[in-house]
This record gives structure tokens, C-alpha cells and sequence, in this order.
């Protein structure tokens, strides 16, 4: 059946961006543009000139870096049709078991996150999904299921919770609550390197979640800025994924045969497909630590290879090298995390939350609190007192031995302008300008 | 990171009873991730970028003080807007490696020189259009209704039909022509509060 064909009303289109129409104005002028181009057209321009619409998608799509939802590439949408259920939700894409999703929030590796929301508990959440096409091995689903309810299991002030974990038209999911404050590599991406403060509070919440999932036996194995999750600020961050996308890249490295994903933030016994334990993830936080301070990975080449071989051969820039104002001591730590044979690293996470606890508290109250030992620089004189003491002197004060507090040498941080020197230069700068508008009316 | 302390100096703007002072307080949340991101686009680190965008907007706040609201100037906002520019591409194009805060004759001398155009012009306009779109879509977003902005977003954005959208949204496609235009319509009405430019003809 067929509209009956409305003859052009020009007036409609202009009345309804400037006051509105009624209802029946409305559907009327709806029906007549479905079958009318001209006015569709004359809509538009009445709108925005033809310039302004085709800005839109530059500056509004995908790549501004002031935003991290809404990249909607339109084939994920399209597979997104395929996979949801009708709903009557207003404001809903569709449904997903019980979830009204809303839109999208990225794609990652390991699959696609969405943002939805619970009707049943009021709440907006990320649906996390297998990619479809790694849903295909049966092998993939099942580790992605199993992965999702041991990261479950863990309960931690900064390891992100997992609301559910359950399957949807033969692929599994896991829900998660939604944070809004993006990833931590969205954050370095728009904003650049942290400050010194900002690199030891997220590092230190890094490693204090990563002590809780190792205590699980749970090694998370893909540690990199995209998994960290911050709140809106930096008070508060979550390390997300646990096992997740490794398992999945897993899957498809046994499929193709190839590795995906970025390699930067691996250990080098992962690159090297070696066996790994919870300390892998302490050289990827090393990784994460000097990202934050220079605002680029410290293994990174051209190809996957090249990059490979520089995280199994340990070359990088020195951090102070490209951030000099850097406290030395940071530099330590980031290179002890770096160290080539998990022996060589920090005992465990919880020693190295301890640690960054340590200097934060140094930073914040450097003439009261002094700088913790593992922090301080090993000298060589040390090493060999160690070794004539180990022959000479009774155990017992061996531990004594390791504790000789080192002189930090005095170094300046960077000062950081307060409220008061703002408010100097801004009552200089008037006394300036009164100084100089007096020269200018002088006859 | 300390944030500029806009309440600060939209008390001198105050004090010298000049115009709207939450125009400037607007404008320096607008203005100053532009100048961040340019300058960390040339290489210098999160906290030299700071300090510049930082060195920038206090050369225009010291500017702000000679504005005339005298009608033949034409709007506040407009000046502002040109003056920071003539700051911001002094200060980007100009400036001497690893130099630190910058006295008041500096920080003068950054409005008052003539401004060097080229790309680097070109690349600062369209940089402060990319940050007023994206703070005027936040703006206007919530003015309609989820499906409504949905429309627009679906087939403006992300380059659905109208047929496909209104499928994904339970709409006829008429309904998302009228939807998608009547967002267009306020968004280029926002914009054109802090930009008035006319795009593809830059002034």
C-alpha cells in the first residue's frame, strides 16, 4: 500500500527545526519524506549547510582523543544487528539475555565490549563478548567461560568484579560494571606521560590487584595500559581482563600461528613461549610504570619479530633518557622489574605495592619519610662487603647487612606552580600592566 | 595536575567589570586541551605542554584586560577566540627549546606579535573546531531524547541509512530524517557560540 502522495508543503521543514509541529504535522511530514527526496534535502540544508554535515564524521567519529565510547564502526554495528534480540527499550540496540545494550564501548583482542544496561538491578554495566570469530573454536569459548569464572573469584579494591559470566546465542559473555573514566591508555594517549605522583599511586594499585589474583594463583598475563581501567580522576584504578585476552589470543596463535595483539608489554619468557609465573606480570608492570612516565612502551619496532626481540633482549632508551627530571630511584625500579630472569625481579606483586607505597610517601614528605631501601641504589662496594662479610660474619647479621641505608642524593622534584604562585605572578603581571598603561596615558 | 585556576582569573575579568566571566571560564576549559594537544603533538612532555598552554592563557588573560566592549569589535567571545590564537601560534611556533615560565613582557609580547600563518594556523583552527564539536555535541545530547541523538549519531557519525537506523532504532526513516536534522539544526547553533567560523571558509 501506498502513501497517498502529499504535495510539498517548504514551510514544513523550516517550522519544525524552529517552533516544532504538532503530532499530525509531524507524521505527515515524516510520510512525505520517506518518497520525497527534495524535501528531505531541503530538511537538511535548513539544518546545516551540505560543509557542516560532511565535518561531522571527522570530528565527532572515531580518533578524538577527548572521548573513548560512541567509536562505532559501522560493520560492528551491522554484526551487532545480527546478534540481538528485538526489544521494546527505549533507547536500546537490543537485547542480549538480559542486558538492553545501549552502544558500543571498543574491541579489543579478546572480543567486543558494550555498553548496557540491567533493568533488573537499575544498573549500567559492560557486556564483554567473545569475538565471533574466535567463538568458532570450540576450544576458545571454553577457556574464555573458565578464565571469566576464575577472574570472578577474585575480590579486590582494584581488580575489576565481574557481575556474571554466561553464554548468548552460542557465545560467551561476561558482565562487568561500566567505567566511565576510560583506560589508562586512552588517558596517556590524550594527555601524554604522568606526573611523577600519578605514575606511583596507579602502579602502586596495579600491583596491589595483581597481589590478590597471584594469591588466587591467577597470573593475569597481559598487563598493558588497555587493561587498566581508571575512575574519573586518578584516585581509583582497576586492572581488568584477568587471563582473558591472552587466553583468547592463545586460541587463535594455535589456529593461525601467529601472535596477535601488541607484544610490548610481554615478559620475555612469554616471548619467548616459555613457561611463566605471577612474576611475568611484574615485568609487564615494569613496562606499564615506564609507558606511564615517557608516554611511549619501552619495547617497540616496526614488526611483531623486531619487537619480540627487544623485549627478550631488554634493549630500551634509558627512562631518564627521555624524561631526565624523573627521580633516578624511579628508574631503578623500573629496570629491577625489567630484570631478564624472573630471579632477578621483585619477590612478588605485594613487595612491589609495598614498595611504590613507600615512595609515595617519600614523595609526598621527603624530609620526614626516607626513600625505601629496595628503591635505593646498589653500589658495588656493597656487593663486595657482602661477599668477604658472607665468609666472615655469622648469619644473623647478613640481614643487617642488606639494610645500610643509602644516602639519596638531594634532588630537586620539579616544582609544581601552587596556588600561591599563581596568585604572585597574577598580582605581578597586573602591576605590569598598571605600570605600563600609566606609561602610555603619561603625555 | 593542577588545573588552571580559571575562577582566579575571571575574578580580574570581574574586577575590571568586563563581560561575562563564565564566558572566559568556558573558554579556558575549551582552549586550553587544544594547546595541550598541539603541543604535545611537537614532542614536548605532558608537563612542558601544561606550562605552555598555561603560559598561553595567562598572555590572554592579561590581554582580556584591554578588551573594549565597544559594539563595532564585534563580540567577546570572537576576540577572545582570536586573541588566544595569536597567543597559542606565538607560543607553539616560536617557542625556544626547554624554556621555563616566562616573564610579563614574554607573555605580552605573545599577543602582540604578528601571528605566523601556515599550517600551523590551519592546524589550530581545525584542532578548537574538533574540541567545540565535541563539547557542543555533549552539550546538546542532553537536550533530546536517547533515540533521537541515536538517529543522528547512526547516520551522521557512524554513515547508516536512514532505513538501517531506523530499523536498529524502531523508527520509520522519516522519523530518523527529522530526528538526525533536528539535532544537526542545535549543534550547529552551539558551535557557532564559540566558533563562527564558516566551515571551508576560514576567516
Amino acid at each position: 500500500m501506498t502513501a497517498p502522495r502529499v504535495a510539498c508543503d517548504p514551510d514544513l521543514p523550516r517550522r519544525l527545526l524552529d517552533d516544532g509541529l504538532s503530532a499530525d504535522e509531524q507524521a505527515s511530514l515524516e510520510a512525505h519524506l520517506e518518497n520525497c527526496p527534495a524535501c528531505r534535502q531541503r530538511l537538511e540544508e535548513a539544518a546545516a549547510g551540505p560543509i557542516w554535515w560532511s565535518e561531522v564524521p571527522g570530528h565527532l567519529g572515531a580518533g578524538d582523543p577527548t572521548r573513548c565510547e560512541d567509536e562505532s564502526p559501522a560493520d560492528l554495528l551491522g554484526m551487532l544487528a545480527g546478534l540481538l534480540a528485538p526489544t521494546e527499550f527505549e533507547g536500546s540496540l537490543g537485547r542480549l539475555g538480559p542486558y538492553e545494550i545501549r552502544g558500543l564501548v571498543g574491541r579489543g583482542g579478546s572480543g567486543v565490549v558494550l555498553k548496557a544496561f540491567e533493568p533488573a538491578l537499575a544498573r549500567v554495566v559492560a557486556v564483554k563478548i567473545l569475538a565471533p570469530e574466535l567463538a568458532a573454536s570450540g576450544t576458545a569459548r571454553q577457556r574464555f567461560a573458565r578464565e571469566a569464572r576464575a577472574a570472578a573469584a577474585v575480590v579486590h579494591d582494584n581488580v575489576v568484579p565481574i557481575h556474571a559470566v554466561d553464554e548468548w546465542r552460542g557465545l560467551p559473555y561476561l558482565v562487568m560494571p561500566y567505567l566511565r573514566g576510560g583506560s589508562l591508555e586512552h588517558r596517556i594517549r590524550a594527555k601524554g606521560a604522568l606526573s611523577l605522583e600519578a605514575i606511583l599511586q596507579i602502579g602502586r594499585q596495579i600491583a596491589a590487584g595483581l597481589a590478590a589474583a597471584h594469591a588466587q594463583g591467577l597470573i593475569h598475563r597481559d598487563i598493558k595500559p588497555a587493561n587498566v581501567l581508571l575512575d574519573e580522576g586518578v584516585d581509583r584504578v582497576w586492572v581488568a581482563d584477568f587471563g582473558l585476552a591472552r587466553a583468547v589470543d592463545d586460541a587463535s596463535t594455535t589456529r593461525s600461528g601467529v601472535i596477535v595483539g601488541t607484544p610490548q608489554y610481554m615478559s620475555p619468557e612469554q616471548a619467548a613461549g616459555e613457561a611463566i609465573d605471577p612474576r611475568s606480570d611484574l615485568f609487564s608492570l615494569g613496562s606499564v610504570l615506564y609507558t606511564m612516565a615517557t608516554g611511549r612502551p619501552p619495547f617497540q619496532a616496526e614488526t611483531t619479530l623486531a619487537t619480540l626481540n627487544k623485549v627478550r633482549d631488554g634493549v630500551k632508551v634509558p627512562l631518564r633518557k627521555l624524561r631526565p627530571r624523573l627521580p633516578a630511584w624511579l628508574g631503578r625500579i623500573v629496570d629491577r622489574l625489567h630484570a631478564k630472569l624472573p630471579a632477578g625481579r621483585y619477590a612478588d606483586a605485594a613487595s612491589v605495592a609495598a614498595l611504590l607505597e613507600g615512595c609515595l610517601a617519600h614523595l609526598r614528605q621527603p624530609g620526614r619519610v626516607p626513600l625505601p631501601a629496595d628503591a635505593r641504589p646498589a653500589r658495588h662496594w656493597h656487593r663486595w662487603a657482602a661477599v668477604l662479610l658472607l665468609a666472615l660474619v655469622p648469619v644473623p647479621f647478613l640481614g643487617w647487612v642488606a639494610d645500610v641505608p643509602q644516602p639519596e642524593p638531594a634532588r630537586s622534584k620539579r616544582p609544581e606552580p601552587t596556588t600561591d604562585d599563581l596568585d604572585d605572578a597574577i598580582r605581578k603581571l597586573r602591576q605590569d600592566v598598571e605600570r605600563l598603561e600609566n606609561d602610555v596615558n603619561r603625555p | 595536575m593542577e588545573p588552571f585556576p580559571d575562577t582566579r582569573l575571571s575574578l580580574i575579568v570581574r574586577l575590571r567589570g568586563e563581560p561575562d566571566a563564565a564566558a572566559w571560564a568556558e573558554f579556558v576549559r575549551l582552549y586550553r586541551p587544544v594547546v595541550v594537544r598541539l603541543a604535545r603533538r611537537r614532542g614536548l612532555q605532558d608537563a612542558d605542554a601544561d606550562d605552555l598552554a598555561q603560559q598561553v592563557l595567562l598572555a590572554v588573560a592579561l590581554a582580556v584586560q584591554r578588551w573594549d566592549p565597544d559594539p563595532a569589535r564585534g563580540r567577546f567571545r570572537a576576540w577572545l577566540r582570536r586573541i588566544a590564537e595569536n597567543c597559542a601560534l606565538n607560543a607553539l611556533t616560536r617557542r625556544p627549546p626547554d624554556r621555563a615560565g616566562g616573564g610579563t613582557a614574554e607573555l605580552e609580547r605573545l599577543a602582540e606579535l604578528p601571528v605566523p600563518d601556515g599550517e600551523d594556523t590551519l592546524e589550530l583552527r581545525q584542532e578548537y573546531r574538533r574540541q567545540v564539536f565535541a563539547w557542543a555535541a555533549d552539550a546538546v545530547r542532553v537536550e533530546f531524547q536517547a533515540a533521537t541523538w541515536q538517529a543522528f549519531w547512526l547516520t551522521a557519525v557512524v554513515g547508516l541509512d536512514a532505513e538501517t537506523a531506523g530499523r536498529q532504532l524502531g523508527k520509520n526513516p522519516g522519523a530518523v530524517y527529522t530526528a538526525r536534522c533536528r539535532v544537526m539544526k542545535r549543534l550547529r547553533e552551539k558551535v557557532a557560540e564559540w566558533d563562527e567560523s564558516i566551515p571551508g571558509d576560514e576567516p
